[in-house]
């Protein structure tokens, strides 16, 4: 990680405001209450884990899993997992985004940034359903196929949504102030 | 003292992941049935159900008893319910005759009518983990947790949690639902479970057992919740295992288009 880039992301987390937090919570809240209705499985983009793993990885660890509790927690009432599961994987993923971004170059691009993201939602995805079924005693089989769509899917959104968050962070003060 | 504890990352991450597990232990269901989470939430989705009700179907009742079909529509509801009813015992019936023709049975068993709450589903909760629905019956009107639900085609799933106004229903095809059953030309003792789809599962069918596409499956009356003979639904496919089959059921009540239910609350 060089300097230069290490100040720009400092400048992301400063500039990452409690009312664009809000923003994307209700629009996180919107899409999964919409999509969980009326898309199939295959179909489902995790708009939380996208917004969780950005705001993860714009900010500090402990604002990314406070994030991640928050938003977990409302994607379980809105889907209908026990209370606590989504909440549970999510804060880890808003904490391990930060720590990544740390590690990783903060300005990953293109197919690496993808496949991160797919690799995050298929992990999250498994852990999420075995967690699901064990708890409830429920002894079907996880459709691990169509978890991996919904994954490859959600890699895809995410790459194109932070690209156009991205561009509105290069002008913050017309977006955050 | 906090406030340096609080800006630790580790500190924070093992609070937050204990405050998850804790709401998921207090989530797990006992026996009996419902948890305070359920009972909260039901509490908190009730007004919003309502105000839902009350601002988009007063506005469509409005439109549609009396701008378009004055009062016809009133009256059309009154007589769909009493079909409901009116086919819910007539299985009933059909079951009890059914039972009467096992001579051995008929002699033992004697006819058992229950008690129905007729009821109208205000709200469908579809989730990929759950499928169940809000009905306009609480416990003012003598509802109560494991309740069995019916509509006139056949069981539509139980009652899991009740407030004075209104009750959560778990339908039958929620992949965690299911109930004893029985199959009509041999009698074997099986379960019937959701699967999330349409269709239902019959587990513990012998490979042995003579099974025919079409063959009616109704409720066994050993789950403690379903009263016997209630029908299911019929055989639609059949696969053989290594020691069960593999059998679908398609369920006869149509879950798209559940409108006006009967909650079972007590024998007559």
């Amino acid at each position: 990680m060089n300097p230069q880039e290490s100040s720009h992301n400092r400048i992301y987390r400063s500039r990452l405001k409690i009312s664009f937090v809000a923003v994307i919570y209700l629009l996180s809240i919107l899409f999964d209450f919409l999509q969980s209705r009326y898309l199939p499985l295959y179909l489902n983009l995790d708009w939380t884990l996208i917004f969780v793993f950005y705001i993860g990885w714009s900010t500090d660890a402990v604002k990314g899993a406070a994030t991640g509790t928050v938003f977990g927690i409302t994607q379980d009432f809105l889907l209908g997992t026990l209370l606590g599961i989504n909440g549970g994987v999510k804060t880890l993923i808003g904490y391990s985004a930060s720590y990544l971004s740390n590690v990783l170059n903060p300005d990953l691009e293109g197919i690496l940034r993808f496949c991160l993201v797919a690799g995050v939602t298929f992990i999250n995805n498994l852990l999420v359903f075995k967690s699901q079924y064990m708890l409830s005693g429920f002894a079907g089989e996880i459709p691990v196929l169509t978890l991996l769509a919904s994954s490859l899917i959600t890699g895809i959104a995410a790459d194109l949504l932070f690209r156009i968050l991205d561009r509105i962070h290069t002008s913050p003060k017309k977006f955050l102030d | 003292m906090l406030q340096t504890y609080l800006k630790k990352p580790p500190f924070v991450l093992t609070l937050l992941l204990l405050f998850n597990f804790f709401l998921l232990s207090v989530q797990i269901r006992s026996d009996e049935g419902e948890s305070l989470l359920t009972q909260t939430g039901l509490a908190v989705i009730t007004p919003l159900v309502y105000l839902e009700q009350a601002v988009f179907g007063s506005a469509t009742a409005l439109v549609r008893d009396y701008l378009f079909l004055f009062n016809l529509n009133e009256e059309n509801r009154r007589l769909a319910e009493e079909n409901v009813r009116l086919k819910a015992e007539l299985h009933q019936l059909r079951g009890m005759k059914n039972l009467a023709e096992r001579v051995y049975l008929s002699a033992l068993t004697a006819p058992v009518l229950f008690e129905f709450v007729p009821g109208s589903v205000i709200h469908r909760n579809l989730r990929y983990f759950s499928d169940t629905m809000i009905v306009n019956l609480g416990t003012m009107s003598g509802i109560a947790p494991n309740q069995p639900v019916i509509t006139g085609e056949g069981i539509a799933g139980r009652v899991i949690a009740a407030n004075i106004l209104v009750s959560e229903v778990e339908l039958i095809i929620d992949p965690l639902a299911s109930a004893g059953a029985l199959l009509e030309d041999s009698r074997q003792q099986c379960v019937v479970r959701g699967t999330g789809t349409s269709l239902l599962s019959l587990d513990f069918v012998s490979v042995s057992e003579p099974v025919r596409i079409g063959e009616i499956v109704y409720t066994s009356g050993t789950d403690g919740i379903y009263p016997k003979d209630l029908p299911i639904g019929k055989i639609v496919s059949k696969k053989t295992g290594r020691v069960y089959q593999e059998i679908e059921v398609e369920p006869f009540t149509d879950f798209t288009r559940l409108e006006e239910v009967l909650v079972l609350i007590g024998k007559q």
